[in-house]
Protein backbone atom coordinates (compact mmCIF):
# COMPACT_ATOMS: atom_id res chain seq x y z
CA UNK A 1 0.00 0.00 0.00
CA UNK A 2 2.91 2.62 1.58
CA UNK A 3 4.85 1.47 -1.94
CA UNK A 4 1.78 2.36 -4.31
CA UNK A 5 1.25 5.83 -2.87
CA UNK A 6 5.22 6.53 -3.17
CA UNK A 7 5.07 5.01 -6.79
CA UNK A 8 1.62 7.46 -7.59
CA UNK A 9 3.23 10.30 -6.16
CA UNK A 10 5.99 9.63 -8.40
CA UNK A 11 4.11 9.57 -11.29
CA UNK A 12 2.02 12.50 -10.44
CA UNK A 13 5.61 14.61 -9.97
CA UNK A 14 6.74 12.87 -13.49
CA UNK A 15 3.30 14.36 -15.09
CA UNK A 16 3.49 17.51 -14.10
CA UNK A 17 7.37 17.72 -15.27
CA UNK A 18 6.11 16.35 -18.84
CA UNK A 19 3.10 19.02 -19.00
CA UNK A 20 5.61 21.91 -17.99
CA UNK A 21 7.99 20.69 -20.38
CA UNK A 22 4.81 20.31 -23.05
CA UNK A 23 4.07 24.08 -21.94
CA UNK A 24 7.24 25.46 -22.84
CA UNK A 25 7.76 23.70 -26.06
CA UNK A 26 4.56 24.65 -27.30
CA UNK A 27 5.65 28.82 -26.36
CA UNK A 28 8.89 27.52 -28.30
CA UNK A 29 7.67 25.89 -31.39
CA UNK A 30 5.12 29.15 -31.72
CA UNK A 31 8.41 31.49 -31.15
CA UNK A 32 10.25 29.45 -34.30
CA UNK A 33 6.70 29.45 -36.03
CA UNK A 34 6.37 32.83 -35.93
CA UNK A 35 10.62 33.49 -36.81
CA UNK A 36 9.93 31.03 -40.00
CA UNK A 37 6.62 32.83 -41.06
CA UNK A 38 8.83 36.54 -40.71
CA UNK A 39 11.87 35.02 -42.86
CA UNK A 40 9.34 33.70 -45.42
CA UNK A 41 7.78 36.76 -45.62
CA UNK A 42 10.80 38.54 -46.11
CA UNK A 43 11.93 36.16 -48.47
CA UNK A 44 9.12 36.10 -50.66
CA UNK A 45 9.48 39.81 -51.19
CA UNK A 46 13.06 39.75 -52.10
CA UNK A 47 12.65 36.60 -54.44
CA UNK A 48 9.53 38.65 -56.22
CA UNK A 49 11.99 41.38 -56.47
CA UNK A 50 14.79 39.24 -57.86
CA UNK A 51 11.87 37.73 -60.36
CA UNK A 52 10.76 41.03 -61.68
CA UNK A 53 14.39 42.30 -62.14
CA UNK A 54 15.13 38.62 -63.96
CA UNK A 55 12.17 39.26 -66.62
CA UNK A 56 13.18 42.92 -67.02
CA UNK A 57 16.45 41.50 -67.89
CA UNK A 58 15.28 39.05 -70.40
CA UNK A 59 13.07 41.63 -72.03
CA UNK A 60 15.55 43.95 -72.14
CA UNK A 61 17.99 41.01 -73.68
CA UNK A 62 15.17 40.41 -76.21
CA UNK A 63 14.75 43.93 -77.34
CA UNK A 64 18.55 44.41 -77.70
CA UNK A 65 18.61 40.89 -79.76
CA UNK A 66 15.28 42.46 -81.61
CA UNK A 67 17.54 45.81 -81.89
CA UNK A 68 20.67 44.06 -83.23
CA UNK A 69 18.66 42.23 -86.07
CA UNK A 70 16.88 45.34 -87.26
CA UNK A 71 20.64 46.85 -87.62
CA UNK A 72 21.45 44.29 -89.63
CA UNK A 73 18.87 44.76 -91.75
CA UNK A 74 18.56 48.37 -92.30
CA UNK A 75 22.81 47.70 -92.94
CA UNK A 76 21.95 45.19 -96.05
CA UNK A 77 18.80 47.09 -97.14
CA UNK A 78 20.61 50.29 -97.09
CA UNK A 79 24.00 49.16 -99.19
CA UNK A 80 21.14 46.80 -101.35
CA UNK A 81 19.39 50.15 -102.15
CA UNK A 82 22.26 52.44 -102.78
CA UNK A 83 24.03 49.95 -104.91
CA UNK A 84 20.50 49.40 -107.00
CA UNK A 85 20.13 53.11 -107.06
CA UNK A 86 23.71 53.91 -107.56
CA UNK A 87 23.82 51.37 -110.78
CA UNK A 88 20.32 53.01 -111.91
CA UNK A 89 21.57 56.68 -111.80
CA UNK A 90 24.18 56.06 -114.00
CA UNK A 91 22.19 53.35 -116.33
CA UNK A 92 19.33 55.99 -116.80
CA UNK A 93 22.51 59.14 -117.48
CA UNK A 94 23.76 57.13 -120.13
CA UNK A 95 20.64 55.97 -121.79
CA UNK A 96 19.76 59.69 -121.40
CA UNK A 97 23.50 60.79 -122.83
CA UNK A 98 23.17 58.24 -125.88
CA UNK A 99 19.90 58.97 -126.82
CA UNK A 100 20.78 62.70 -127.47
CA UNK A 101 20.78 63.97 -131.16
CA UNK A 102 18.58 60.94 -132.04
CA UNK A 103 16.28 61.65 -134.91
CA UNK A 104 12.68 60.61 -134.79
CA UNK A 105 11.07 61.18 -138.62
CA UNK A 106 7.42 61.59 -137.12
CA UNK A 107 6.45 61.90 -133.11
CA UNK A 108 2.89 61.79 -133.26
CA UNK A 109 1.49 63.28 -129.90
CA UNK A 110 -1.79 62.85 -128.46
CA UNK A 111 -4.46 66.33 -128.46
CA UNK A 112 -1.63 67.56 -130.70
CA UNK A 113 0.06 68.02 -134.75
CA UNK A 114 3.25 65.31 -134.79
CA UNK A 115 6.26 66.56 -134.36
CA UNK A 116 8.50 66.04 -138.23
CA UNK A 117 12.29 65.65 -137.97
CA UNK A 118 12.22 65.61 -133.97
CA UNK A 119 15.90 65.47 -132.73
CA UNK A 120 16.42 65.44 -128.82
CA UNK A 121 18.74 67.45 -127.31
CA UNK A 122 17.64 67.77 -123.71
CA UNK A 123 16.41 65.40 -121.55
CA UNK A 124 15.52 66.35 -117.49
CA UNK A 125 13.95 64.19 -115.34
CA UNK A 126 10.45 65.57 -116.40
CA UNK A 127 10.75 66.32 -119.73
CA UNK A 128 12.47 65.84 -123.07
CA UNK A 129 13.24 68.50 -125.48
CA UNK A 130 12.95 68.05 -129.31
CA UNK A 131 14.13 70.24 -132.19
CA UNK A 132 11.84 69.54 -134.99
CA UNK A 133 10.77 71.07 -138.35
CA UNK A 134 8.47 73.72 -136.92
CA UNK A 135 10.65 74.95 -134.21
CA UNK A 136 11.19 73.50 -130.19
CA UNK A 137 9.67 71.57 -128.29
CA UNK A 138 9.52 70.94 -124.40
CA UNK A 139 7.32 68.51 -123.67
CA UNK A 140 6.18 67.09 -119.97
CA UNK A 141 5.55 64.22 -118.34
CA UNK A 142 3.17 65.91 -115.77
CA UNK A 143 0.78 67.62 -118.64
CA UNK A 144 0.59 63.96 -120.08
CA UNK A 145 2.32 65.97 -123.60
CA UNK A 146 5.20 62.89 -123.89
CA UNK A 147 4.03 59.37 -124.97
CA UNK A 148 4.08 56.41 -122.45
CA UNK A 149 7.14 54.92 -124.41
CA UNK A 150 9.64 57.79 -123.87
CA UNK A 151 8.25 58.18 -120.22
CA UNK A 152 9.40 54.25 -119.66
CA UNK A 153 12.56 54.40 -121.88
CA UNK A 154 14.00 57.36 -120.19
CA UNK A 155 13.13 56.77 -116.93
CA UNK A 156 10.77 60.09 -116.33
CA UNK A 157 8.53 61.64 -113.94
CA UNK A 158 7.59 61.65 -110.21
CA UNK A 159 6.97 57.45 -110.54
CA UNK A 160 10.49 56.81 -112.06
CA UNK A 161 12.63 54.22 -110.65
CA UNK A 162 15.53 56.08 -109.97
CA UNK A 163 13.67 58.70 -108.30
CA UNK A 164 11.74 55.72 -106.04
CA UNK A 165 14.75 54.19 -104.75
CA UNK A 166 16.07 57.85 -104.02
CA UNK A 167 12.79 58.23 -101.90
CA UNK A 168 13.69 54.89 -100.05
CA UNK A 169 17.69 55.73 -99.02
CA UNK A 170 15.65 58.90 -97.95
CA UNK A 171 13.34 57.02 -95.90
CA UNK A 172 16.37 55.04 -94.51
CA UNK A 173 18.24 58.03 -93.56
CA UNK A 174 14.99 59.36 -91.60
CA UNK A 175 15.26 56.21 -89.84
CA UNK A 176 18.61 57.30 -88.13
CA UNK B 1 -14.19 -10.26 -3.75
CA UNK B 2 -11.37 -10.56 -1.39
CA UNK B 3 -9.73 -7.38 -0.75
CA UNK B 4 -6.16 -8.20 -1.79
CA UNK B 5 -7.42 -9.21 -5.40
CA UNK B 6 -9.73 -5.75 -5.88
CA UNK B 7 -6.40 -3.88 -4.59
CA UNK B 8 -4.46 -5.80 -7.20
CA UNK B 9 -6.81 -5.13 -10.10
CA UNK B 10 -7.01 -1.45 -9.21
CA UNK B 11 -3.60 -0.94 -8.98
CA UNK B 12 -3.06 -2.82 -12.51
CA UNK B 13 -5.87 -0.24 -14.03
CA UNK B 14 -4.65 2.91 -12.59
CA UNK B 15 -1.13 1.53 -13.71
CA UNK B 16 -2.33 1.36 -17.04
CA UNK B 17 -3.90 4.78 -17.20
CA UNK B 18 -1.38 6.25 -16.29
CA UNK B 19 1.00 4.42 -18.81
CA UNK B 20 -1.56 5.24 -21.90
CA UNK B 21 -1.16 9.46 -20.20
CA UNK B 22 2.46 9.41 -20.25
CA UNK B 23 2.83 7.90 -23.96
CA UNK B 24 0.57 10.47 -25.28
CA UNK B 25 2.16 13.42 -23.46
CA UNK B 26 5.28 12.27 -24.98
CA UNK B 27 3.54 11.51 -28.62
CA UNK B 28 3.12 15.32 -28.23
CA UNK B 29 6.51 16.76 -26.70
CA UNK B 30 8.28 14.64 -30.03
CA UNK B 31 5.62 16.02 -32.14
CA UNK B 32 6.19 19.11 -31.57
CA UNK B 33 10.30 18.61 -31.08
CA UNK B 34 9.70 17.74 -34.99
CA UNK B 35 7.66 21.09 -35.86
CA UNK B 36 10.37 23.02 -33.35
CA UNK B 37 13.07 21.67 -35.81
CA UNK B 38 11.20 22.00 -39.05
CA UNK B 39 10.33 25.65 -38.90
CA UNK B 40 14.07 26.18 -37.56
CA UNK B 41 15.40 24.62 -40.27
CA UNK B 42 13.39 26.55 -42.50
CA UNK B 43 14.01 29.44 -40.81
CA UNK B 44 17.98 28.74 -41.53
CA UNK B 45 17.73 28.17 -45.04
CA UNK B 46 15.57 31.48 -45.12
CA UNK B 47 18.75 33.09 -43.54
CA UNK B 48 20.80 31.98 -46.30
CA UNK B 49 19.07 32.65 -49.05
CA UNK B 50 18.57 35.96 -48.06
CA UNK B 51 22.30 36.41 -46.70
CA UNK B 52 23.16 35.47 -49.83
CA UNK B 53 21.06 38.18 -51.81
CA UNK B 54 22.41 40.47 -49.13
CA UNK B 55 19.28 40.73 -47.26
CA UNK B 56 17.44 43.98 -46.74
CA UNK B 57 19.85 45.61 -48.23
CA UNK B 58 20.06 43.77 -51.51
CA UNK B 59 16.05 43.90 -51.78
CA UNK B 60 16.67 47.94 -52.05
CA UNK B 61 19.59 47.75 -54.80
CA UNK B 62 16.98 44.95 -56.99
CA UNK B 63 14.31 47.44 -56.37
CA UNK B 64 16.72 50.48 -57.57
CA UNK B 65 18.30 48.66 -60.42
CA UNK B 66 14.37 46.85 -61.31
CA UNK B 67 13.44 50.71 -61.93
CA UNK B 68 16.59 51.12 -63.92
CA UNK B 69 16.02 48.43 -66.04
CA UNK B 70 12.55 49.45 -66.58
CA UNK B 71 13.39 53.24 -67.46
CA UNK B 72 15.81 52.09 -70.19
CA UNK B 73 13.60 49.36 -71.54
CA UNK B 74 10.11 51.57 -72.55
CA UNK B 75 12.07 53.94 -74.66
CA UNK B 76 13.65 51.28 -76.54
CA UNK B 77 10.50 49.10 -76.80
CA UNK B 78 9.50 52.02 -78.51
CA UNK B 79 11.83 52.72 -80.62
CA UNK B 80 11.76 49.12 -82.08
CA UNK B 81 8.38 48.45 -83.50
CA UNK B 82 7.86 51.69 -85.26
CA UNK B 83 11.59 51.16 -86.46
CA UNK B 84 10.83 47.65 -87.65
CA UNK B 85 7.33 48.70 -89.40
CA UNK B 86 9.08 51.42 -91.30
CA UNK B 87 11.93 48.72 -92.69
CA UNK B 88 9.63 46.09 -93.39
CA UNK B 89 7.59 49.26 -95.60
CA UNK B 90 10.95 50.06 -97.09
CA UNK B 91 11.83 46.94 -97.76
CA UNK B 92 8.55 45.88 -100.01
CA UNK B 93 8.95 49.24 -101.29
CA UNK B 94 12.27 48.21 -102.58
CA UNK B 95 11.05 44.52 -103.70
CA UNK B 96 8.55 46.15 -106.19
CA UNK B 97 11.04 48.42 -107.95
CA UNK B 98 14.26 46.27 -107.76
CA UNK B 99 12.65 43.99 -110.77
CA UNK B 100 12.05 47.08 -113.06
CA UNK B 101 15.64 48.34 -112.16
CA UNK B 102 16.95 45.02 -113.21
CA UNK B 103 15.12 45.10 -116.18
CA UNK B 104 15.58 48.99 -117.19
CA UNK B 105 19.52 48.32 -116.27
CA UNK B 106 19.48 45.20 -118.44
CA UNK B 107 17.70 47.08 -121.67
CA UNK B 108 20.62 50.07 -121.40
CA UNK B 109 22.41 50.45 -124.31
CA UNK B 110 25.82 49.13 -124.91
Amino acid sequence: MFACVIGGCEYLSKLDKLKADLAELKSQADAARETADLRRQEWAEIKAAKNKLDQLSARMAEVNRQRDLLDTQERKLTSEIKYMADSMTAAVENTRASAIGNVIPELRLEGRPALHNAKIFKITDDSISFLHEDGVANLHVKSDELPREFVEKYDLGPKSIHLGLQHLIGELEGLK
Amino acid sequence: MKPPLFFSCLVLCLTSLSCERHAELQREIATLEAKVKHDEAATRQYDKDIAALDGREGLNRIVQQAQIKDEQLRPLEFVNAPRERKLSAIESGFAKLKPAAEAFKAAQPK
